[in-house]
């Protein structure tokens, strides 16, 4: 095994490789920019190196520096978590030319699938389905090629990610604009700003594969996750097994999401994307991920795997420990994400200091977050703070372990949206399992947190810390008229405890 | 027991959301009783630290988890938050005066572009100023035909959430 990894990374990802790590007793090493000096992922690691500034091209997307820090701390590998380096195969290359390992798949293979037009050709040979759509080139004609398809189309980044770089367009009269402003957020977020079109199957499932391969040509799925709760193209609830599938269509998927990644001779941790139509069950490549996923715990959860330790064994060229008949997945798991972001306000990001965070620990309830009491939520980096994974006999299980697991996840100071969670998972059509990726923006665009019953309770609460942050209940009053003390005007009152 | 005989109320204000509450707090034996507008609540109160109370009310425990920083304290219970706020009678004309236009920054960020100078004519729906934060990008466009009195912000500034971007003249 690894003596020394560097983890390329900030925030819960980078802490939840550092607990594997520490399990198999490697040592760790953390970047850090001027705005992470106190985060939680550089307080847990052995070593943290500094890395630049706060803005993430000054930093954690700065390869040269991320590189010469490993060397200078001796680190043997580099694992570079999801989002800023890990799906940069310059960055892949240039870890593995200073002699280092890098804990992911080949360059060539980030290559292929990082370009979503080049990947769709892949597919295409490799006889897996892909939605209708189209790449454009020289003196390409969106508008008419936009006609021919079909509105609604997706504009999409060609290398893009993360709902970034992509535009849903309705009308004509649309399309331009959207190009426009797409390819303004593709080349300020991946340095590319070439898009595409694609059809947009609306009420649809996104159903993806887990994937892993080893060096020695073995591919094999770790069966799938449904993502189709989605806010701006971005996942805040994942579930495993996906309420769409039987066992037939899981195995024609599995079958398809393992030739996908076999078509570029895949290693590592990987996710094929599919999108489901639920009317006819007929399925369609959208893209591959060439990296761990945000989501890759409730596949830990239903198949009992741990991906990172996965993955660092197949780094080492080992091979995989299990053929695909050996794989088994058991219960159902649920994740939900959580952000620091204004539900009632177009879910636009917040900022601020964390003045309390209390996770919930029960059982069937993982949390995964890179923040706690005290941490700050900056405007630089990706609003999600944590990620609450609930595992139960059966979805029903499961879910309601979730809505338990949220009511006390506790996060004071930050406005983050774990009362929206909560009201997404309570809907009808999440319960009965029928999500499709227009369902938040169908039936949440004017969310409010409802009438709230427990108003009233937080000013008992209130009223109760502030009366006895007053010493003691006078006890004479000459004259029995009511009087009336102003709390704010005590010194310390919050934190006076009686 | 001395109290008993000599009770005292106590009346304690906090603004939340919109609007004022009124806390009137009374002890009763072992017992506190609170009267909010015209609800009634006896609670008795089983534990306090300096970031959680736990009370019993009706014959449920309900524990609050607290915090402040300074101007808001932010209570969880229940599974839901809440902000309580020291009551400013001046917040709600302020508020009425400025509510109109769409000239403030939505979100902390940081200025990437502005559109226009001061004294240009603008048409409604015109984009003005283009703020990002977290690699989104977010137009703030005019809420009317008018002109632009006043540039408040410069491109590369970092500006906070409710800032003021821009004033704008109506032109009639």
């Amino acid at each position: 095994m690894f003596r020394k990894i560097l983890i390329a990374n900030r925030g819960e990802i980078a802490v939840r490789i550092m607990r594997a790590c520490q399990e198999l007793g490697i040592r760790t090493v953390a970047i850090y920019s001027d705005a992470d000096v106190q985060a939680m992922h550089v307080r847990m690691a052995d070593e943290a190196v500094p890395i630049g500034a706060a803005a993430p091209r000054e930093s954690y997307l700065r390869s040269d520096r991320i590189i010469a820090a490993a060397q200078s701390v001796g680190a043997q590998a580099i694992h570079p978590g999801f989002g800023f380096l890990s799906e940069n195969a310059d960055f892949a290359d240039a870890v593995r030319a200073a002699g280092l390992i890098s804990i992911g798949p080949s360059s060539d293979a980030i290559r292929s699938m990082g370009s979503k037009t080049r990947a769709r050709a892949i597919m295409q040979l490799a006889d897996v389905p892909i939605v209708p759509g189209y790449e454009g080139g020289i003196d390409a004609d969106f508008g008419e090629a936009a006609g021919t398809i079909g509105y609604p189309v997706l504009v999409k980044a060609a290398a893009g990610g993360g709902g970034k770089g992509m535009r849903i367009v309705r009308a004509p009269k649309d399309l331009e604009d959207a190009i426009d402003s797409a390819q303004r957020e593709a080349e300020k977020a991946f340095g590319d700003p070439t898009i595409f079109l694609e059809k947009y199957v609306e009420h649809a499932h996104h159903v993806e594969f887990q994937v892993f391969g080893d060096m020695h040509g073995n591919v094999v799925h770790l069966f799938e996750r449904d993502c189709s709760t989605q806010r701006r193209h971005q996942k805040i609830i994942e579930e495993a097994p996906s309420p769409l599938l039987d066992g037939e269509l899981r195995q024609r998927m599995g079958e398809a999401a393992v030739t996908a990644a076999q078509a570029v001779a895949y290693h590592n941790a990987g996710t094929i994307e599919f999108i489901v139509d639920p009317q006819t069950l007929e399925f369609y490549f959208l893209e591959m991920n060439t990296r761990l996923q945000v989501e890759h715990p409730i596949t830990e959860m239903i198949t009992g795997l741990d991906l990172v330790k996965l993955q660092l064994k197949v780094a080492l060229s080992e091979p995989l420990p299990f053929a695909q008949d050996q794989i088994t997945a058991r219960g159902h798991a649920v994740e939900c994400r959580v952000y620091a972001e204004d539900a009632t306000n177009g879910f636009l990001p917040a900022v601020g200091p964390v003045l309390l965070a209390k996770f919930p620990s029960m059982p069937g309830v993982r949390v995964d977050t890179g923040i706690e009491t005290g941490d700050e939520v900056t405007i630089h980096y990706d609003p999600m703070i944590a990620k609450i994974i609930a595992y139960g006999q059966d979805r029903a299980d499961a879910i309601r372990k979730m809505d338990a697991a949220l009511r006390n996840t506790i996060i004071l100071g930050v406005t983050t949206n774990v009362r929206f969670l909560r009201d997404v998972l309570a809907h009808p059509v999440l319960q009965r399992g029928e999500v499709t990726t227009s369902f938040i923006e169908r039936e949440f665009a004017d969310w409010q947190p409802g009438v709230s019953d427990s108003a009233d309770l937080a000013l008992i609460a209130a009223a109760l810390a502030d009366l006895q942050s007053v010493r003691e209940w006078p006890t004479i009053a000459r004259n029995p008229q009511t009087t009336s003390h102003d709390p704010w005007q005590v010194s310390d009152a919050f934190r006076t405890g009686g | 027991m001395e109290y008993e005989s000599h009770p005292k109320m106590e009346i304690i204000s906090y603004q939340l959301g919109d609007e004022v509450q009124v806390v009137r707090l009374e002890r009763v034996g072992d017992a506190v009783q609170v009267v909010i507008a015209d609800r009634i609540y006896d609670v008795q109160i089983n534990h306090v630290r300096s970031d959680e109370i736990t009370f019993t009310h009706a014959g449920r425990r309900h524990t609050a988890h607290m915090a402040s920083d300074g101007t808001t304290r932010y209570i969880a219970i229940d599974g839901d938050g809440h902000e309580l706020r020291k009551p400013d009678p001046r917040r709600a004309r302020r508020q009425q005066h400025h509510g109109e236009d769409n000239l403030s920054a939505s979100m902390p960020g940081q200025i990437t572009r502005v559109l226009v100078d001061e004294g240009d004519a603008v048409q409604r729906g015109q984009p003005l100023i283009v703020l990002e934060a977290m690699k989104m990008e977010i137009k703030i466009t005019a809420p009317h035909d008018g002109r632009v009195a006043k540039l408040l912000v410069k491109p590369g500034q970092i500006v906070d959430r409710g800032q003021r971007l821009i004033e704008m003249k109506n032109e009639q």
